[in-house]
C-alpha cells in the first residue's frame, strides 16, 4: 500500500513559518497565514490528515452486517463498512482495476460490492473475488489476493470509527492518549452509549477547518458576542456576566482539548432525564460523575477536525429544555472550504421523548439552519477570507489570554486542568501539536 | 377532481406575495402568513441506488419548525446580534410550476411548486442557488389564505450554501 | 424473464413479489404457485437470469456461509462472464 509519508515537502517559505512556530505559539502568537493558505493545505492532507485518527462513523451507522456508508480522510472517498462477521472495516473507495469509484451510494447495504466498469467484484472484506473472463482472458494468472480493496485502519472508541491512513501511527488509545475520560462524558450515557438520530446534516463553506476545530476546542469567548441574540431572547442558562467559568483542559502534545463551562447555581446534570442521571451515576466514574454532574457547556476537539458539543437547550427560551450532543466533522475540502458533517447523537437507552426532543433542539440550534449556527458560519467564512490578502498573511494573532493562569493541581481528569473556562491554553497546545505534525517529514 | 381556477389563481397570487415578502425582509409580515398550528420542515436528502428505497430521511430535518419556533426565528433576525443576516443576503424566490390540488379538508388545498432561491451576500458576485420541490398545504381562513404547512425538499444531499439563516 | 409468459402469471399476487435491491444489484423475488405446490422465484431483470428454489433448496441456503456466495460470485455476471 502506498502510504502518505514524507511525499510533499514544505518551501522554504512554509517551512521557516512552521519552525517559527515551534517557539512562538507557546509564547502567545500564531501565523494568520496557517488559517488559508493553498500550500498549508496541501501539505496537510498528507501530514495532518495522512497521519492522525480521523473519524469516520459513529458504529450506529453500520448497526447490521453489510452496513456501509461512504466517508472521506483527507480527498479518499473510505468506504465504512459491518463485515458479514460483524467486524468494522474500512477500505479506499476505489476498483484496484482501473480505479473506478465501487460505491456510489453514500449508505447502502451489501456482502459484496461489483463495480460497474468491468465488473470487478469484491467482497465486503475488500477481498477480490471475482474477475469477469479470469479463465478466458486472464487465464487465471491474476493473483486476486494482490489486489484486494485498499485497506484503511479502524479502531473505536464507545461508538466513534476512525480511521488512519498511517500504518505506524500509533493505536487510537495512545493517540487520544487520556482523551477518553473526557468523551466518556458525550459517549456513555448510559450501559449501552450512544446512537446517531438519523443521517448527519452536510452543507459546504468557505472556511478553513483549522477555524472552525479551534472555536469547538474551547472557545467560550466568543459566545456572548458572537452568540448574542441568544443572551437577548433569554436562551443561555449563564449571563454573560459568569459566562467565563469552568475549566478548559488538553492534552499536552496531542492536540485534544475541551471546555467545560460551568453557570454557578446550575442543578446537577441540569436538563438531562432522571433515567439517564442514573445510569450516568453508573457508568461514569465518581470522578467524572463529580466534573461532569456540574457542566453546563462541553465543548471539545478530537485533534484534528472531529468537535463535539453538548449543551442544555429549550426551543422556546425560558422552558427547562434539555440535553442536545452534536458531534461535528471539519473535512477540508480545499484551502479555505470544508465540507462539513453534523450529526445529533443521542442516548440509546434514554426514553424516545427525549431522544425526540434532543433532535429538535439540535436541529434549531446547531443544525445546517441552526440559529447558533447561522453566526459561526457568518464570522468563519469573513475571517478566512480575510487571512489570505497580502497584507494579513504576514501577521500574526495573538494567544496570549491565560497565559499566566495555573492548572488546577486538584482537578481529577488526565490532561491539564486550566480554569476558567474561557482562555486559550487549549489552542496553543493545539496549535503547537499541529505544527509539530507539520514539520515531520 | 379539479380546483376552481379563480382559487388557482388566488392561491398562486398568495405564493406570489409571500415570495415578495421574503425577499424584502418583511418577515414580521411574513409569519403572520402562517397559521397557528403550521409546520415548516425541510427532510434530508441521501444518495442512495435507484432501486434502495427513497433518498429522503424523513426523520432527518434542516428546518423542524413550528409556528412558535418560527418565529424566534424571525425574531432572532430583528436583534441587533443575527450576524449571520448582518449585512443582510439578497435573494430572490422564484415560485414556479405551481399546482393545487384538493386538501383533506374542506378548506384546504395542496400546493406543489418548484422553487429556485437565489442568494448572495456581500460585494462578491458569488451566489447559492437553492432548487427545491416545496409541498404546501394552505387554508382558507377568514377569506385570506394561510400556510398551514410547509415541506421543502432541497435537490441537494450536501447544502451548498453556509448556512440557511434564510427562509425557503 | 422470459418466464413470465407461463401459465403461473395468473398466479401472480402483487403481495407476493417485491424487489430487493443495493446499488450494485436489483432482483425481483416472488412465490410462484405451480398446480401442486409453490416456489420462490429470483430474477434479475438487468441480466436475463432468473431460478425457482423450492423449500428444500432454499432451507439448504441457511446454512450456507458468505463463501458459498463468494464463490458463485466468481464469475460476477454469471457463467461465462
Amino acid at each position: 500500500m502506498q502510504v502518505l509519508k514524507g511525499r510533499r515537502q514544505p518551501s522554504p517559505e512554509v517551512r521557516s513559518m512552521l519552525e517559527a512556530m515551534v517557539d512562538m505559539v507557546p509564547q502567545g502568537r500564531v501565523p494568520a497565514r496557517i488559517f488559508n493558505d493553498p500550500e498549508v493545505f496541501e501539505l496537510e492532507q498528507e501530514r495532518i490528515f495522512g497521519r492522525c485518527w480521523v473519524f469516520l462513523a459513529h458504529e450506529s451507522e453500520i448497526p447490521s452486517p453489510g452496513d456501509y456508508v461512504l466517508r472521506y480522510i483527507a480527498n479518499n472517498s473510505i468506504i465504512v463498512v459491518r463485515d458479514e462477521e460483524g467486524k468494522v472495516r474500512a477500505h479506499l473507495n476505489m476498483c484496484r482495476h482501473r480505479g473506478n469509484q465501487v460505491c456510489k451510494a453514500e449508505m447502502g447495504n451489501a456482502s459484496h460490492f461489483r463495480c460497474s466498469y468491468h465488473g470487478w467484484t469484491y467482497k465486503n472484506t475488500g477481498e477480490l473475488i471475482g474477475v469477469p473472463y479470469w479463465n478466458e482472458v486472464y487465464h487465471r494468472r491474476l493473483d486476486k489476493a494482490e489486489w484486494a480493496l485498499v485497506p484503511v485502519r479502524v479502531e473505536t472508541y464507545n461508538g466513534l470509527i476512525f480511521g488512519n491512513l498511517d500504518p505506524d501511527a500509533p493505536s487510537l488509545e495512545e493517540y487520544l492518549g487520556g482523551f477518553q475520560w473526557y468523551l466518556d462524558f458525550y459517549l456513555k450515557p448510559g450501559p449501552n452509549g450512544t446512537e446517531v438520530y438519523g443521517t448527519p446534516d452536510k452543507w459546504v463553506a468557505d472556511t478553513d477547518w483549522k477555524i472552525c476545530a479551534e472555536n469547538f476546542a474551547g472557545d467560550g469567548y466568543h459566545t456572548p458576542v458572537a452568540h448574542a441574540f441568544g443572551f437577548e431572547l433569554g436562551y443561555f442558562p449563564s449571563s454573560a456576566r459568569t459566562h467565563f467559568e469552568g475549566v478548559a483542559v488538553h492534552i499536552p502534545g496531542k492536540g485534544h482539548a475541551i471546555g467545560l463551562g460551568r453557570t454557578p447555581g446550575m442543578p446537577p446534570f441540569f436538563g438531562f432525564p432522571p433515567e439517564v442521571v442514573e445510569a450516568m451515576q453508573q457508568t461514569l466514574t465518581p470522578e467524572q460523575v463529580q466534573v461532569f454532574s456540574q457542566v453546563r457547556t462541553a465543548v471539545c476537539t478530537v485533534f484534528p477536525n472531529l468537535s463535539i458539543l453538548l449543551q442544555p437547550f429549550s426551543r422556546i427560551p425560558g422552558q427547562p429544555g434539555v440535553r442536545f450532543v452534536t458531534m461535528r466533522l471539519w473535512h477540508p475540502i480545499g484551502p479555505g472550504r470544508i465540507q462539513m458533517w453534523s450529526w445529533c447523537i443521542v442516548p440509546k437507552d434514554a426514553p424516545q421523548w427525549y431522544k425526540d426532543e434532543s433532535y429538535l433542539a439540535y436541529t434549531l440550534a446547531f443544525g445546517a439552519a441552526g440559529m447558533f449556527e447561522q453566526d459561526d458560519f457568518e464570522n468563519w467564512t469573513n475571517l478566512t477570507r480575510q487571512v489570505k490578502s497580502t497584507l494579513a498573511r504576514d501577521l500574526v494573532f495573538p494567544y496570549e489570554m491565560g497565559m499566566d493562569l495555573e492548572p488546577d493541581p486538584t482537578f481529577p481528569g488526565p490532561g491539564v486542568a486550566v480554569p476558567p473556562y474561557v482562555h486559550e491554553t487549549n489552542f496553543r497546545n493545539m496549535w503547537s501539536t499541529w505544527a509539530k505534525y507539520m514539520l515531520r517529514d | 377532481m379539479g380546483v376552481d381556477p379563480a382559487i388557482k389563481a388566488e392561491i398562486e397570487e398568495f405564493l406570489l406575495h409571500e415570495a415578495e415578502l421574503l425577499d424584502e425582509r418583511r418577515f414580521e409580515e411574513w409569519i403572520e402568513l402562517f397559521a397557528e398550528d403550521a409546520r415548516y420542515e425541510a427532510p434530508m436528502r441521501v444518495t442512495k441506488a435507484r432501486d434502495a428505497g427513497p433518498d429522503i430521511v424523513e426523520e432527518s430535518k434542516i428546518f423542524s419548525d413550528n409556528r412558535e419556533t418560527l418565529y424566534i426565528r424571525v425574531q432572532r433576525l430583528g436583534t441587533e446580534f443575527a450576524w449571520a443576516e448582518d449585512p443582510p443576503s439578497r435573494t430572490r424566490h422564484f415560485v414556479t410550476n405551481i399546482r393545487v390540488q384538493p386538501g383533506d379538508k374542506e378548506n384546504e388545498y395542496r400546493v406543489r411548486c418548484n422553487l429556485l432561491v437565489y442568494r448572495n451576500r456581500g460585494d462578491t458576485p458569488d451566489y447559492d442557488l437553492l432548487s427545491a420541490d416545496r409541498q404546501d398545504i394552505v387554508r382558507r381562513v377568514d377569506g385570506g389564505w394561510k400556510i398551514a404547512y410547509r415541506r421543502i425538499v432541497l435537490d441537494q444531499s450536501t447544502v451548498g450554501s453556509h448556512n440557511l439563516s434564510i427562509f425557503l | 424473464m422470459g418466464d413470465r409468459q407461463d401459465g403461473t402469471r395468473a398466479g401472480r399476487n402483487s403481495q407476493d413479489e417485491f424487489v430487493i435491491a443495493n446499488e450494485f444489484a436489483t432482483v425481483i423475488v416472488r412465490k410462484v404457485h405451480t398446480r401442486n405446490g409453490v416456489r420462490l422465484e429470483i430474477a434479475s431483470p438487468k441480466l436475463g437470469h432468473s431460478i425457482r428454489l423450492d423449500p428444500l433448496e432454499l432451507e439448504s441456503l441457511t446454512w450456507q456461509t458468505t463463501e458459498t456466495f463468494s464463490r458463485f460470485l466468481e464469475t460476477p455476471f454469471g457463467p461465462g462472464s
